[in-house]
């Protein structure tokens, strides 16, 4: 009996498609860094700091596997810009 | 030793013979389900999903291919990328393509299946999925509407980019788009099907 349950996962295991797995924050923001044309060095970035004004403006700094820090403003009508930190 | 080594292989075996007659199983029970007609395997991409939600944005275009209109439910009210909606909201594609409707399989006779694709639906759709994070979508956004803003001025006639720049921006940001995609694949081959009606609804934003 366990060895049919067994089977029977496995075989619904070829026919079911794969479950879509969600992006984690820090992948997100790599993405977007990435998307603005400016090199991350990996799919992640870490040490994600984020901020919000009283304005309603979102200020995000993270760090990308290959040292730089990027500084993602968010604005209040949700316009994106990235810009390196020196 | 042997005779542990025997079972253990008898056990190996009896599992894949049985593994095989369940897969086996499934397949000749959906094959038998196609050729009944119960079941219809539609050569066109979209799952039942998209159907219910296509079916449903597209009320004016439903009767085209006799599905009954359902009213899809209220979309996810963000306040994020509402921007994109007020201008791309009131237009809306029709995808024309040839398919094999099952009346034409059996007759002989190949009648043209139209598709349609809401314009709304597929904002909605790239709205909600999880392939893409929120950073993302906003930062697409914002690249969606600075396109917009430059066709405004190029129906105005005040553009400094030719059509064919601004061709060549669009297909950028749909390659990213499709890209950004690799996880959600009905959506991607949804919005690389509408992609010729995107930009005529792009184009067609009033200045």
């Amino acid at each position: 009996m366990k060895t049919l349950i067994l089977a029977t996962i496995v075989a619904l295991g070829f026919v079911l498609p794969p479950p879509a797995f969600a992006v984690t924050r820090a992948e997100d923001i790599a993405t977007t860094i990435m998307l603005r044309g400016y090199i991350c060095g990996g799919k992640a970035v870490s040490n994600i700091t984020e901020t919000q004004d009283s304005t309603g403006n979102k200020t995000v700094t993270a760090t990308c596997p290959n040292g730089q820090r990027y500084r993602i403003d968010v604005s209040r009508d949700g316009r994106v810009v990235v810009r390196p930190i020196q | 030793m042997m005779k542990y080594i025997r079972r253990n292989a008898r056990i190996v075996f009896s599992t894949c013979v049985q593994i095989a007659a369940i897969t086996g199983i499934i397949v000749l029970g959906i094959s038998a389900s196609v050729a009944d007609g119960s079941v219809t395997l539609d050569t066109q991409p979209e799952s039942a999903q998209t159907d219910i939600l296509l079916s449903g944005q597209v009320d004016s275009h439903a009767n085209v291919t006799g599905d009954k209109p359902v009213k899809a439910g209220k979309p996810e009210e963000t306040g994020k990328l509402d921007g994109v909606n007020h201008q791309l909201m009131k237009d809306r594609a029709v995808v024309s393509r040839q398919g094999l409707g099952q009346e034409g399989a059996t007759s002989g006779v190949v009648k043209p299946v139209v598709k349609t694709f809401g314009m709304d639906v597929l904002i909605e759709r790239l709205k909600k999925t999880d392939a893409i994070g929120m950073f993302t979508k906003l930062a697409l956004r914002s690249d969606a509407l600075d396109l917009m803003k430059m066709v405004k001025a190029y129906n105005k006639r005040m553009a400094k980019y030719s059509l064919q720049e601004l061709r060549a921006r669009f297909s950028g940001l749909m390659l990213k788009v499709l890209a950004l995609l690799d996880d959600d694949p009905g959506l991607s081959k949804d919005i690389n099907l509408a992609r010729e009606d995107i930009w005529k609804s792009l184009l067609e934003v009033k200045a």
